[in-house]
């Protein structure tokens, strides 16, 4: 029985033993586990500081960013408006400038180029000449008939022109009109300067803003 | 120069101050007129309506009897009796400039940001001319674009025109706008320019577009060429050869690196069918013209590198494929000229994955030449071939997978299933703003690769498998 | 300049012009249109009126402009001075070109195609006075390149006495060589001479082919050949490698002479070659690839109507050379855009029609266009042959459409490009399905004689174990290859180490890039002994897991990479290595 009962204690001592020890073990593990998990609570607390201050950074840059580009699409953007406005001014300008010669002798020379001009470019027999009612006055057959010497003299072809005889146009400059055919040759000042806008803005660009 | 000559070259360019009044008909975007004078082919047409308002076009067709022009400010409010026209004697030109750089336009050149037009330093002809290919250079340079995907995959090289193949509701604008924000030469301070061709778009798409500019501040740095959805369907034919026009320039001229970004080719297409429809042309595939790929030529061609010149022009030219059909007219013609294409799958974008660049009939032709050692990494070429197959082989197993149940696949059957998925996830997945140097992604394609048995790797080298992976 | 006006300017339409008020004008005949003389073709004659297909961009022409009658049809300059230059589809020398307008391409340029300027040694014949002379006699030579010895030829349509002929020395090409007396007067001959394109140059008669043209490309001299004098289509779809496999045969075959035409293609392909061919040595003659190589090169861009005319530019270049007794290879990449011009022209002509908006007569200028190939005796006496291999880009990469139907009827040989191939990777992606020669039974004798008894034999079974493999793999698909006994997974283990190690070929690697017959004979072998053996192996009960693990296996996918074209003896020990793997496997099982 001894023996039995011996081996009983010992077998409870062994036991016991086993589930101190395990239960050390378990206890171990634990402790372990919690620092693991401290540690990586930590890091991880840490981790998430770190990505929120580079996000944080990052956004702060771009922030920077956008408003210093937009600051300066803006700049771009006033800038171009000016310099529209301003060639819309010298374009206004010369029209005016226009505009004031038809009182003026030399405006007489004006016309009969531009009636050459267009007596050329439209090339046909006979054609109609009007004018705006600012100019009339300035306008005479004489002109016409100096027009028609001065195409002869270019080119060599006889044509013959003749003032409309419909309302005259608002605008000022000519308008040549074929006799029989649906073809004219506009030199209102208006076209005139949409013809020549490329030189006149490159001559603009040359004289105020030298960039 | 004789009198006579002068003359005559007087009278020419008098006769582009000629009027006629009132055309012979109408239809679509052209307009017919009898009895003009002699006018050249491709010459500049300037239609005014009752308004005063000039229109600008094109001789498509000259005979002594008739002559026909397409409007690109398209014909709508135009009456038979009261157009006039005049024919201008020569062909379209716009004037080009540095300082279009940072300003928006029309697709005729015309600026619509409120500024005055520029003045140019050059006007050409925006036909352009063919290049010379003895003059060219044979690209080679890496441009690194942040992409995995496209750096590790489908290489971007300077000078190459490499097409986005997409669909509708596919993110191509955000690729587009991604390689723009990041693309660069290794080790090179450059000047480079952005010029971005929008042909027939949605107004939200350009404002995308112009918002991702500002906001990485390239404006400054970019030309916009806008024909929107609403604009005239006619001026998206010239809109693409105003901005190229300008790129040539740009890159042969003033030295720069030019991206240009022509959105989207579909739309131009539909307008070159539409005028040839109109025309009665006999049609080749779907109704397109028999001419569709010799036109598209002449845009994509207009690319490259020049022997002597230090500038450089590359295309990135988006495309809508119709039904996604890759066999369609337009991606398929584009693909025949353009030195490769990425091809976008909406199988990929449903999962989620961005970009969503196919694996398998994505390309780029130039890459040969442009990447390994002393350009990318030594192992990169070998190393995009080992991914392609293996891809490839995935795609195969899934196939399998989906007829006979993936337990029925083999161990080894499974591994690719596994690399695949790692490959989607991980290398070619990416953020919208991730911009991933050519080492992160050449890495990334190892770990992948990782996952598979030394012994499929049949591509790479010993030494390669022994430094890179595992 | 020849200033005789021959009609006037009635419509433009793209390149077409509709002329008015001609006279004493001749159908093909090289005119010049408008004050920047562009360079056109009249093709259509009527009562006072003509049209006019136009090489150049025709911007800025109108009605009324003249039109310049130059007495002679579009025709070529041959002589020496062609080899090694890059022409474009007319014949007008780019590099020439590129020194008068710079980078691109102005109109109206007129520049001779061979230099004026330039003197060539020429050694005469031994003629005397008296000698009866007739069309393309050898009457000298002159060393063109190092590896080319130019033999010059009388134009094919003389007929004569010689009076005279100059003494060796140097004479450009336009300095007369020899006199002779015709019919019509007296006639000088000099080192070139001037031959329409679209006549094709004549011959004394075809001779039956029977010599392969070697191209160094496994999948092609193995399985699909092409006899010299032969005619092949490559039709794919785009990035199937169409042009890759035509730049790898204009390096590495056998032909003397190449002529590619880059026939509205991409222009970065043109300068890849430029850049990359003068650098690579000719495996035969250890020469520069560019002393052997013209190219006509009329990208996608260059005015399309040049386009159509390349095809035949680049053709009678090569005939030249034939005449001279050369093999010529020529590659037409691609002749899907030549069919495309020829349909755009005639639409603009408003001709009526066919399938897909091709011309009614499309079939027959295909056929015309590879009837020009073939093995030839010449006027002199000589052989020589014209391979012609051309691209064809069938668009959405369908096979049914017209371009390779009728192309499919005018060639005997065929390699199908294959988009799942080339979407893997597998390069050359030359389908061993839809593929097929019919130069098969005439090569035969020359491998047998030139290489081994055994090729035929060989080639028969790869192609069966091919055939058998497309079966099984489509029980795979349905029921998984687990359902399949070991003897029968052992072929697609042995078709698939097939296409790994032989089929694919690196056209990038120094040792891959070509590979001689006896190479691939060696390689075929090996393969066939794995299963050959492994197939016995298998029917004693060896697992096909355990086949799969020979170590040598490895070696063997490398071959192609590891072991050079000298090195024959490396697949002996290669092939002994197998076996005594094998051996070993068995005694296990016996």
């Amino acid at each position: 029985m001894e023996a039995a009962d011996k081996g009983g204690n010992d077998l409870i001592t062994g036991i016991k033993q086993d589930a101190r020890a395990e239960a050390e073990k378990i206890l171990d593990d634990a402790q372990r586990i919690i620092g693991e998990r401290r540690a990586a609570s930590e890091n991880q607390a840490e981790a998430i500081l770190k990505d929120a201050k580079k996000k944080a950074d990052e956004q702060i840059k771009a922030i920077r960013r956008n408003t210093a580009s937009a600051i300066a699409v803006e700049t771009h953007r006033i800038s171009l408006r000016v310099r529209d406005q301003i060639i819309r001014t010298v374009l206004d300008r010369i029209k005016e400038n226009l505009k004031c010669m038809i009182e003026k002798p030399e405006y007489r020379q004006v016309l009969v180029g531009w009636i050459v001009e267009a007596a050329i470019g439209l090339n046909v027999p006979e054609a109609e000449v009007s004018v705006s009612a600012l100019e009339t006055k300035a306008f005479d057959d004489s002109i016409l008939s100096e027009a028609e010497v001065k195409v002869r003299e270019l080119t060599g072809r006889k044509v013959s022109l003749k003032k409309s005889p419909g309302d005259p146009p608002l605008a000022q400059g000519i308008v040549l009109k074929a006799a029989n055919k649906p073809i004219i040759f506009n030199n209102q000042v208006q076209t005139r300067l949409l013809r020549y806008q490329s030189e006149i803005r490159k001559l603009i660009y040359k004289q105020m803003f030298c960039d | 120069m004789s009198d006579s000559t002068i003359l005559y070259e007087t009278q020419k360019k008098l006769l582009a101050g000629r009027e006629y009044i009132g055309v012979d008909r109408i239809d679509g975007p052209l307009v017919f007129i009898r009895k003009t004078h002699p006018v050249g082919y491709r010459e500049l047409v300037e239609c005014i309506d009752e308004n005063g308002c000039t229109r600008l076009g094109m001789v498509l067709d000259t005979s002594s009897t008739i002559v026909v022009a397409q409007i690109f400010g398209g014909t709508s409010g135009l009456r038979m009796p009261s157009t006039h026209i005049r024919f201008r004697g020569e062909p379209l030109r716009i004037e080009v400039t540095e300082k279009m750089l940072g300003r928006i336009f029309n697709g005729l050149g015309q600026p619509i940001d409120g500024g005055p037009a520029p003045v140019g330093d050059e006007e050409l002809n925006v036909n352009g001319k063919p290049i010379n290919p003895t003059a060219r250079e044979y690209p080679r340079d890496f441009i690194q674009t942040g992409i995995s995907v496209i750096d590790g995959m489908n290489t971007l090289i300077r000078g190459q025109k490499l097409p986005i193949f997409s669909g509708n509701g596919l993110p191509h604008n955000e690729l587009a706008a991604q390689i723009a924000r990041q693309a660069k030469i290794r080790g090179a301070e450059t000047k480079f320019a952005v010029v971005f061709a929008a042909m027939g778009v949605k107004h939200d798409v350009a404002r995308y577009f112009i918002k991702s500019f500002e906001e990485s501040g390239v404006l400054e740095n970019v030309a916009l060429f806008l024909s929107l959805a609403d604009d005239p369907s006619i001026e998206r034919l010239i809109t693409p050869r105003t901005a190229l026009t300008l790129a040539e320039y740009l890159a042969f001229e003033r030295d720069m690196h030019v991206l240009i970004i022509m959105t989207d080719m579909a739309n131009y297409c539909e307008s070159l069918r539409e005028i040839s429809t109109i025309r009665g042309e006999i049609p080749s595939r779907k109704g397109y013209p028999g001419y569709l790929y010799s036109d598209l030529a002449e845009l994509y061609e207009r690319s490259g590198m020049l022997k002597g010149y230090k500038g450089s022009i590359t295309q990135l030219p988006i495309l809508t494929m119709p039904n996604d059909d890759i066999s369609h007219p337009i991606p398929d013609l584009t693909g025949y000229i353009t030195e490769g294409q990425i091809v976008f799958e909406r199988e990929m974008h449903g999962r989620g994955i961005y970009p969503p660049v196919a694996g398998l009939p994505s390309l780029s032709r130039l890459m040969k030449d442009g990447i390994g050692k002393d350009m990318t990494r030594e192992d990169h070429p070998h190393l995009a071939s080992q991914l392609f197959a293996a891809y490839s082989y995935v795609k195969d197993v899934r196939n399998l997978a989906s007829v006979i149940g993936e337990e029925e696949l083999t161990p080894l059957d499974h591994q690719y299933l596994e690399f695949g998925e790692a490959f989607e996830r991980k290398f070619v997945t990416q953020d919208k703003n991730e911009n991933r140097t050519v080492e992160e992604t050449l890495n990334l394609g190892w770990e992948a690769l990782s996952l598979l048995p030394v012994e499929e790797l049949h591509r790479v080298t010993e030494e390669e498998l022994e430094k890179y992976y595992g | 300049m020849n200033e005789r006006i021959i009609g006037l300017v009635k419509r433009v339409n793209g390149p077409v012009i509709e002329a008015m008020d001609v006279s004493d004008a001749m159908m093909l005949e090289l005119v010049r249109v408008g004050e920047v003389r562009l360079v056109g073709e009249i093709i259509k004659l009527e009562v006072e009126s003509a049209v006019i297909q136009v090489y150049e961009d025709t911007t800025g022409i109108a009605p009324g402009d003249n039109i310049y009658g130059s007495d002679m049809p579009l025709s070529v300059e041959l002589g020496p001075g062609l080899i090694g230059t890059i022409y474009d589809g007319i014949q007008r020398p780019l590099e020439e070109i590129f020194k008068i307008s710079d980078q691109y391409i102005e109109r109206g340029i007129q520049c001779p195609s061979l230099d004026r300027d330039k003197k060539w040694h020429f050694i005469p014949l031994d003629l005397e006075a008296g000698f009866t002379v007739t069309g393309s006699m050898i009457i000298g030579s002159v060393q063109e390149t190092e590896r080319v010895e130019h033999k010059i030829l009388t134009p094919p349509d003389m007929n004569g006495t010689l009076i005279s002929i100059m003494p060796e020395g140097d004479y450009t090409v336009e300095e007369p060589i020899a006199l002779v007396e015709t019919q019509s007067g007296e006639k000088q001959l000099f080192l070139m001479h001037r031959w329409p394109i679209r006549s094709s140059r004549p011959v004394t008669e075809r001779i039956p082919l029977s010599i392969p043209l070697i191209t160094g490309q496994r999948v092609i001299d193995t399985l699909f050949p092409i006899a010299k004098g032969g005619t092949v289509a490559i039709p794919g779809g785009f990035g199937t490698g169409k042009t890759m496999i035509q730049h790898a045969i204009a390096k590495w075959c056998d032909a003397a002479i190449i002529v590619y035409i880059g026939c509205g293609e991409r222009g970065n392909e043109m300068t890849d070659v430029l850049t990359e061919f003068p650098k690579l040595v000719d495996p035969f003659t250890g020469r520069s690839l560019m002393e052997r190589t013209i190219l006509i090169a009329n990208t996608s861009n260059m005015p399309v109507s040049a386009r159509e005319a390349s095809i035949y530019t680049g053709v009678t270049l090569a005939e030249y050379y034939r005449d001279q007794g050369f093999h010529v290879a020529v590659m037409a990449d691609s002749t899907s855009r030549w069919a495309e011009a020829l349909r755009e022209l005639s639409g603009r002509m408003e001709e009526m029609p066919a399938e897909e908006g091709f011309p009614a007569y499309l079939p027959t200028r295909i056929a015309e266009f590879y009837e020009r190939a073939g093995f030839m005796k010449t006027l002199s006496g000589q052989t020589g042959s014209i391979s012609i291999i051309g691209a064809v880009s069938p668009p959405g990469g369908d096979f049914s459409e017209p371009v390779t139907q009728h192309t499919k009827r005018f060639v005997r040989c065929f390699w199908g490009l294959d988009r799942q191939l080339a979407n893997a990777r597998h390069y050359p992606a030359i389908s061993w399905l839809d593929s097929y020669s019919e130069y098969l039974d005439e090569v035969t004798p020359w491998w047998e004689e030139q290489v081994g008894t055994s090729w035929v034999q060989n080639r028969a079974e790869i192609m069966e174990l091919l055939q058998k493999e497309v079966r099984l793999l489509q029980v795979v698909k349905l029921v998984g290859p687990d359902a399949l006994p070991d003897s029968q997974r052992f072929i697609i283990e042995v078709c698939t180490l097939f296409k790994n190690a032989f089929l694919q070929q690196n056209a990038f690697d120094d040792i891959d890039r070509y590979s001689t017959t006896p190479k691939q004979m060696k390689m075929m072998e090996i393969i066939l002994t794995y299963w050959r053996r492994g197939y016995q192996a298998i029917r004693r009960g060896v697992t096909l897991v355990k086949l799969r693990r020979i170590k040598v296996l490895q070696d063997i996918v490398k071959m192609k990479f590891a072991i050079s074209n000298d090195d024959l003896e490396g697949f002996d020990k290669l092939n002994d290595r197998l076996e005594r793997a094998l051996n070993q496997l068995e005694s296990i099982y016996v």
